[in-house]
């Protein structure tokens, strides 16, 4: 098969030159890891004391939150977090007021170099699997309490009227992304598909929630950003941007980057098909709402 | 990090470098992808290098980072669009037509398999690993690679049938 490695090394077009920098990647992990380094100390005393206190609060959290008349089972969180902390008192995206809420989002717990299919208990498989369908259970509450009963559909296998499924995620202890996607329906009989939604919980990402960033080379400005702050502390960036570069339809798409207190991403975008349905099914505010639901976690 | 550690991680990383962009393009098309697939790749390898360099088949080990970062990019294809004013790709001056359609055409025919498919064929064919060592990378059994690996040449070789009687 030699032969197949040498026609592709020979049709391959000539490189252009890297844009990897080696030594910008190393000076980046030296910093940090030693803004790591520095907390670990602190990180140890917060994880002992918040043990205690996260096992208290974090019992609540699975007993659903009430959407629009209907009880949505969002999954009791996991009393395991490394290092739980507690907020003060904040309102719920269904509007009742909660006491304490856990913002601690420890990384799944799997040997490295696995994905999420195969940490998944034995019994569980095909997905979804492992805590995937937490997270679609918690994800699906999260779009109920922010936009009513929208009908969705499972973009990859074409199933109608689904929740937002799991889509399983490369299981790193240090790095991991669940992300579940679908397509949003028009009212019945229509089947028409007004636009896109995807949804994304991530460990360890470099996301900038400024909109004054440095953008990736070529891309676009976008037509509209914000910044703002939630209610546990999250910082919020939501970006519209216009999409549909080399010959793919132009649609208007939300970007919604969410970092909570602990580090974890919070990724929500939303978007149009195509020239018949430019705009997105959701508004700027709607997709805020679902990324900022203390639900939306899989510990 | 110890120094000595660092400079044996440029070294290699300096090495590694053209195959790992040449793999990474091979799997997406697309040399801007490759370039931020190859920087996630060697950042997550400095963060393990203090165990990974002893491992014996470190190359395997970069290569699993690489696919694994390829297949998460797969997962959130909407991040990679971005509305431009000039298209990025320009035709060789020197490279008539003819030409240029059997230039393109293994690496077109590749961009037709499936993911899982290009993975394996890519890394067994391309990276010259074991089938166990692809197994090792994809995360599967080597019967799933023989599978994929003799599905994804059957279809290369279908596929080239295909386009050599569309140009007769």
């Amino acid at each position: 098969m030699n032969e197949l490695k040498d026609a592709l090394d020979r049709e391959m077009p000539d490189a252009p030159p890297s844009t990897v920098d080696v030594d910008a990647v190393m000076l980046r992990e030296r910093r940090r890891s030693r803004r790591l380094g520095t907390g670990a100390a602190g990180s140890a005393a917060v994880a002992v004391a918040g043990l205690v206190a996260g096992m208290a609060v974090l019992v609540p959290m699975g007993s659903g939150s009430s959407v629009a008349g209907q009880q949505v089972s969002v999954p009791a969180a996991n009393p395991g977090p490394t290092t739980p902390v507690t907020v003060p008192g904040t309102r719920t995206p269904a509007g009742t007021e909660a006491s304490t809420s856990p913002t601690s989002w420890p990384p799944p717990k799997c040997p490295p170099g696995t994905n999420m299919e195969q940490a998944a208990p034995e019994g569980q498989r095909p997905l979804p699997v492992g805590r995937g369908p937490q997270f679609t259970a918690a994800l699906t509450g999260a779009v109920h309490a922010a936009v009513g009963s929208p009908r969705l559909a499972d973009s990859r296998w074409g199933s109608v009227d689904q929740p937002l499924v799991f889509s399983g995620g490369p299981c790193d202890p240090k790095y991991a992304a669940y992300m579940a996607a679908a397509a949003v329906l028009a009212p019945r009989p229509s089947n028409t598909r007004l636009g896109d939604l995807t949804v994304n919980l991530e460990w360890d990402n470099q996301y900038s929630t400024d909109c004054q960033r440095t953008r990736v080379t070529g891309e676009a400005p976008a037509l509209a950003c914000v910044e703002r702050t939630g209610p546990r502390g999250e910082k919020v960036m939501a970006e519209t941007q216009r999409i549909g570069a080399q010959g793919s339809p132009v649609a208007i798409w939300h970007d919604i980057t969410i970092i909570r207190p602990g580090g974890t991403v919070v990724w929500v975008k939303c978007g149009g098909t195509g020239p018949s349905q430019p705009n997105p099914p959701f508004t700027v505010e709607q997709l805020i709402e679902i990324g900022l639901n203390p639900g939306l976690t899989l510990s | 990090m110890k120094s000595s550690e660092e400079a044996a991680y440029r070294e290699y990383v300096t090495g590694r470098l053209g195959v790992l962009r040449r793999t990474a393009y091979l799997l997406c098309r697309d040399w801007h992808t490759a370039d931020d697939l190859v920087s996630t790749t060697i950042t997550k390898l400095y963060r393990h290098w203090g165990r990974a360099h002893r491992f014996e088949g470190l190359d395997g080990y970069t290569n699993q980072i690489l696919v694994n970062a390829w297949r998460d990019e797969l997962r959130r294809p909407w991040r990679r669009e971005w509305a431009t004013d000039t298209l990025p790709d320009v035709e060789a001056e020197s490279a008539g037509p003819a030409l240029v359609d059997e230039r393109l055409s293994h690496l077109d025919l590749l961009s037709q398999l499936s993911p899982r498919r290009r993975a394996a064929v890519v890394l067994r064919f391309y990276c010259d690993l074991s089938i166990e060592q692809t197994a090792t990378v994809l995360g599967c059994s080597a019967g799933t690679v023989k599978s994929l690996t003799a599905r994804g040449l059957a279809s290369l070789r279908e596929l080239t049938s295909q386009t050599g009687e569309r140009r007769s």
